[in-house]
């Protein structure tokens, strides 16, 4: 269902290039032309959005009155009612989730610059 | 940056600055409380991160929801110890993955409502629950017993930069209660008077309103999170308003000003009860523990001289340390002795002046109570309906394991009254497996009697006359054999299946062709 009162609206943290001391986690560039479709088909939860695409999740907030930027966050983050309902009406797959879920606990393979 | 408390201890540093983006997609709120933060573990920051071929020694985001998170999770954070489910994994982190594993992507209607209990407890317990998109560490915080548990470790986020990673090694650490509230305290009242003077917005004041409440919660509420169950927190206090003297203190809480800085024993004994325990097991341990307070309390002098409050190691396995304590243990008490065949457990907790006294409980998962502390006669509780306790294999295994409770998890005031089962922080019941096996089974033991075979004890019939020897099941015999790297996982595995076959031929479940 669309609900035409909600604009999308990006906040420059989450676009590329990723700035240190200034940048969140960064939407992939195949989601900038599919922002306002994604936050169209977001489901409502308490006072945020979560959406899904290309098997990635998205989560919206409000910054101002139908108003609203995202960003992509990890499957352990959306709701898990949301994942299952997604997965039943066949937007993501389990893999897809599952993949997303793992913890990667990554080695320090190089030492740190100082 | 402004500091709340010591980087050698626990810290947490904050900053506001300009926000870079002059408030672009965002609201005067969040654009006004942009800052930085890190958060220090015994000199570690947990929020030096690697992004870009660069490392930065801060987290630099809108500070207004991390802000208005400790504030309405302030009573979880700080109180609630026990997990969605039972579990034995070792930190809430570790749990919580774990668990993620399990449960997420499938559709049975227990695995959803699994699913559902952990992603609530996840919005109480993880920074990350509060990131609105920034790049936070991937820090889980909790109460356990007398303590804060922080753990850490290193998810990938979704949209992070190629190779983004917090340097700090996964781990874990354990804070006196105070070590954490107080910092967290003086932050939110810092950083909520500073945002209300910098504007008069409705969410800065919101969150002023919000730190200002914590003066005015309730110590029940704050226990609620410790003691989920109304009826058993009700039974708490009746018997606090029936006894007097010193028996009363068992069940008064410590409060600091915006926290519960310590559990009575009869609280903290119900921390870890399972949240479906009946009234007559309730009835039955509150009975047993004011009985503890009577007559000569206290530590014997040896006992004293060897128990104390252990958190767990930040940089060993809990198994590791649980077969370190025992071996020091036994050295320290000259066991076993050369004509020693087993160790007599009971012969040991005598000798430290540790009463020992069978509770018959509904609950079966209840494997033993240890409870001790200055004005308590430290004492084991086991639970013969256990299905454990039923052979004295078992029973021998339950006592060894209360004492490493009794020597290693005191807390405020010597004190300490822990059940032992599916509920109990996991990383201590590790500890107290493994020292109980190695306390049993020590080196000297298992080479002992391992020389009377004409090799390596590979076959069902080793393990059992090794089992026989030293008064220990088998089937923990053989773990034990296998951590001690007397025998591989392979020829484990044969020995488990073959016994299995054996106990099922034996049974008339399989016949051979």
């Amino acid at each position: 269902m669309i609900d035409s009162a909600i604009c999308y609206e990006p906040n420059p943290k989450h676009k590329e290039p990723w700035h240190h001391g200034r940048s969140g986690t960064l939407c992939p560039r195949w989601s900038w032309e599919q922002a306002q479709q994604i936050l169209d088909q977001s489901v409502v939860e308490g006072q945020q959005r979560y959406g899904v695409a290309e098997g990635m999740a998205f989560k919206g907030h409000e910054h101002m009155l139908g108003r609203w930027h995202g960003h992509p966050v990890a499957w352990n983050e959306v709701p898990p009612a949301i994942v299952n309902r997604w997965l039943q009406e066949r937007r993501v797959t389990r893999r897809e989730v599952k993949r997303l879920r793992f913890p990667e606990d990554l080695e320090l393979v190089l030492r740190p610059l100082r | 940056m402004k500091c709340f408390g010591n980087p050698a201890i626990f810290a947490l540093k904050l900053d506001f600055i300009a926000d870079p983006d002059q408030g672009q997609g965002a609201s005067l709120a969040h654009s006004l409380s942009w800052g930085s933060f890190s958060i220090w573990s015994h000199e570690t920051n947990l929020c030096d991160y690697r992004a870009s071929n660069r490392t930065c020694d801060q987290v630099a985001w809108y500070l207004l929801p991390l802000l208005g998170w400790l504030v309405r999770s302030w009573g979880p954070l700080l109180h609630e110890e026990r997990l969605p489910v039972a579990g034995d994994s070792g930190s809430a982190r570790q749990a919580y993955w774990s668990a993620q594993h399990r449960v997420l992507g499938d559709n049975d209607p227990q695995a959803l409502k699994r699913a559902g209990d952990w992603h609530a407890w996840w919005m109480r317990h993880a920074l990350r629950a509060t990131r609105e998109g920034g790049i936070f560490p991937d820090v889980f915080m909790r109460r356990v017993q007398d303590y804060i548990e922080i753990s850490w470790g290193n998810q990938e986020l979704p949209g992070a930069p190629e190779g983004c990673f917090f340097t700090a090694h996964p781990g874990v650490r354990y804070h006196p209660v105070a070590e954490v509230a107080n910092v967290l305290c003086s932050a939110l009242d810092w950083a909520s008077s500073m945002l209300t003077e910098q504007s008069d917005l409705p969410e800065f004041r919101a969150l002023a309103d919000g730190v200002r409440r914590l003066d005015q919660c309730s110590s029940e509420e704050w226990l609620r999170w410790f003691v989920p169950g109304s009826e058993v927190r009700r039974a708490l206090q009746d018997w606090e308003q029936r006894v007097t003297g010193k028996v009363a203190t068992l069940f008064v809480d410590v409060r600091a000003e915006r926290y519960l800085a310590h559990y009575a024993p009869a609280t903290l004994m119900f921390g870890a009860a399972s949240p479906e325990i009946g009234m007559h097991d309730v009835e039955t341990l509150l009975q047993a523990l004011t009985t503890t307070s009577h007559g000569s309390a206290g530590d014997s002098s040896l006992l004293g001289e060897l128990a104390q409050a252990l958190p767990l190691s930040a940089t060993r396995e809990a198994y590791d340390e649980g077969y370190e304590l025992a071996i020091e243990l036994l050295e320290g008490l000259g066991l076993p002795q050369p004509a020693d065949a087993a160790v007599n457990i009971e012969e040991v907790i005598n000798r430290l002046g540790i009463a020992i006294q069978d509770v018959v409980l509904d609950d079966r998962t209840v494997r033993g109570v240890a409870i001790a502390g200055d004005d308590l006669t430290p004492t084991v509780l086991v639970n013969p309906r256990h299905p454990m306790n039923r052979a004295s294999s078992g029973r021998r295994f339950t006592l060894a394991h209360e004492l490493c409770h009794i020597l290693y998890d005191r807390g405020y005031g010597q004190r300490l009254a822990l059940i032992s089962g599916p509920w109990a922080p996991p990383g201590v019941e590790q500890r107290a497996n493994a020292f109980a096996a190695m306390l049993l089974m020590p080196c000297e033991l298992v080479n002992r009697h391992c020389a009377r075979l004409d090799g390596p004890p590979v076959r069902p019939d080793d393990i059992r006359m090794l089992a026989q020897a030293m008064q220990t099941g088998f089937y923990a015999t053989l773990e034990h054999l296998c951590n001690l790297g007397r025998i591989d996982q392979a020829d484990k595995e044969a020995i488990r299946t073959e016994a299995l076959n054996e106990s099922e031929l034996s049974s008339g479940s399989v016949t051979t062709a």
